[in-house]
């Protein structure tokens, strides 16, 4: 017998299969398909809880009707608490949605991954917070007749907002929820709302909130990153099912 | 083609599936197992939302999971319950759904009113999706797994819950999609599977029982299916399938080796080997 009939041949199932992998290396990289990706699909079907986190997230501008000298007391444990309040809504308003309808289900197996959908989402709504904090900020900073530096003011904002969002993309990537993160905002924004527990809050530097706010923002940055990068892991949630 | 390779799934001490093997080419597959028997396990593993715990699946010859959106790219998946969003048009949700399947706008405006035509909804496409009948709604489900032409169609209990007029509609529809691509339907509705499916699958114990077409399952009962007048006492070695109503008044289905008195010969369908394979004590 002719020993060529022994070497083991590739089937043409696993020879079509090396053919690609081989051309797939040898092509140039594609462009990722979530930078063609429409602004209107980001928010499609969960635009009223966008809506309801902007009203939220405006809401803080009625305390410009509070006295100007209890409320510049309380300034910077105001910023903190509120700062977070429309992307802490719009992020726990459209899990909750999206839970409720049902239809993670198939956005799992369309070829855009879910973790890329949500992460492009936290952009949005991050961009939005920075947008509509700053301006309400700037708001109370004016009611409370200039109570503290406006420096400062956005120092505590930004570190406030970014720090959130750092929190909750960690809490996502531990599967906690969006609970978690608003509990402890909540339980600190409680704290700091006392006047005695609120003196830390403003011995701290202005520049140390501004290094929060850079550290909150990187870890972010590189969280978004691996979201928008990542490979479909499975849908994890079925595991207990 | 697309092949399960002795794929087992556990979750915690619990084993939903254990050591399957199936392959599956162009045609539809009809997956039939009682509730909990791990169907549902499977098309989550088909559909990339589950991974084995042990074996691989495999897309010509490449693992779905290395593989990861170029699967999902051939991939179409109608989910038992499909989500969607009610206040919008059925023209809306697919153009939204074109979007996550990455294809390019102009592409997916002539693929949605085609598939509009398809599944008969061209006349509703500007009406809003709360309005629409359950039926409605799954030829959307299905429209929206169709947008990427896939060469995998999945359909996860794809009848449940639909009126006989719709579910006969559906089944054509299946039909006419099932000619050049692979269509997997799990149900445990019989007379759904027994007219479109050429393969049926068949789970036990969690495990594969068998992969076979209709008539060759059914000819495993072939002279064990008799028929006697209802309320007749059931010997030992005989099961009660189920009643009909014969030309004569009610008569019993009954699965047993040896012809029992009185007994006439029947035909073995698929409800009947449905109900032989699942009886009491057998499962």
């Amino acid at each position: 017998m002719n020993d060529r009939t022994r070497v083991p041949m590739p089937t043409p199932m696993e020879r079509g299969a090396a053919i690609r992998r081989i051309v797939d290396r040898g092509l140039a990289p594609a462009r990722p398909a979530w930078r063609t990706l429409p602004l209107s699909t980001l928010v499609f079907g969960v635009e009223d809880c966008l809506f309801l986190a902007v009203v939220l997230g405006l809401s803080p501008a009625v305390l410009v009707r509070a006295p100007a000298e209890i409320f510049a007391e309380h300034l910077a444990a105001v910023i903190f608490i509120t700062s977070p309040l429309l992307y802490a809504t719009a992020y726990a308003l459209t899990m909750w949605k999206e839970a409720l309808s049902g239809t993670m289900d198939w956005k799992r197996t369309c070829r855009l991954p879910l973790q890329t959908l949500m992460a492009l989402r936290m952009l949005l709504f991050g961009g939005a917070a920075v947008l509509v904090c700053v301006p309400v900020n700037l708001l109370l900073w004016w009611a409370s007749g200039g109570a503290l530096p406006l420096v400062r003011v956005l120092g505590v904002s930004f570190s406030s907002l970014f720090l959130y969002a750092a929190l909750s993309l960690a809490c996502r990537r531990l599967r906690w929820g969006p609970a978690v993160p608003m509990a402890l905002w909540s339980l600190l924004g409680l704290y700091f709302m006392q006047t005695r527990a609120a003196l830390p809050l403003d011995r701290i530097p202005t520049a140390i909130f501004f290094l929060l706010a850079g550290g909150g923002l990187l870890l972010c940055t590189g969280q978004l990153h691996a979201m928008l990068h990542s490979t479909n892991k499975g849908g994890f949630t079925y595991a207990f099912r | 083609m697309l092949s399960v390779e002795h794929v087992t799934k556990r979750y915690g001490n619990f084993t939903a599936l254990e050591d399957v093997s199936l392959s599956f080419g162009p045609g539809v597959y009809g997956l039939l197992a009682p509730n909990g028997a791990g169907k549902t396990t499977l098309i989550k593993m088909l559909t990339t939302l589950l991974f084995p715990t042990s074996g691989q699946i495999l897309w010509n010859g490449e693992d779905i999971r290395a593989l990861d959106e170029k699967y999902r790219a051939i991939l179409g998946y109608l989910p038992q319950e499909f989500g969607y969003y009610p206040y919008y048009t059925p023209r809306q949700f697919l153009r939204y759904a074109a979007a996550l399947q990455c294809i390019p706008r102009r592409e997916a405006e002539e693929r949605i009113e085609r598939l509009l035509k398809l599944v008969g909804l061209e006349d509703a496409a500007n009406r809003r999706l709360r309005q629409f009948s359950g039926g409605m709604l799954q030829r959307v489900g299905i429209a929206q797994a169709m947008l990427n032409e896939p060469e995998v169609l999945i359909l996860d209990e794809p009848t449940a819950g639909l009126d006989p007029r719709e579910r006969v509609r559906f089944r054509n529809l299946i039909h006419s999609l099932a000619s050049d691509r692979i269509v997997i339907l799990s149900t445990h509705i019989v007379s759904d599977i027994e007219t479109i499916a050429g393969q049926i699958v068949m789970f036990r114990d969690h495990k594969l029982y068998c992969c076979d077409s209709p008539a060759s399952i059914c000819a495993r009962f072939q002279g064990q299916i008799f028929e006697v007048p209802a309320g007749t006492a059931v010997q030992s070695g005989q099961f009660l399938l189920s009643e009909r109503q014969g030309e004569q008044g009610p008569v019993a289905r009954l699965l047993c080796g040896e012809p029992p008195e009185g007994g006439v010969p029947a035909a073995p369908g698929l409800e009947d080997a449905f109900l032989a394979i699942y009886r009491e004590g057998a499962v």
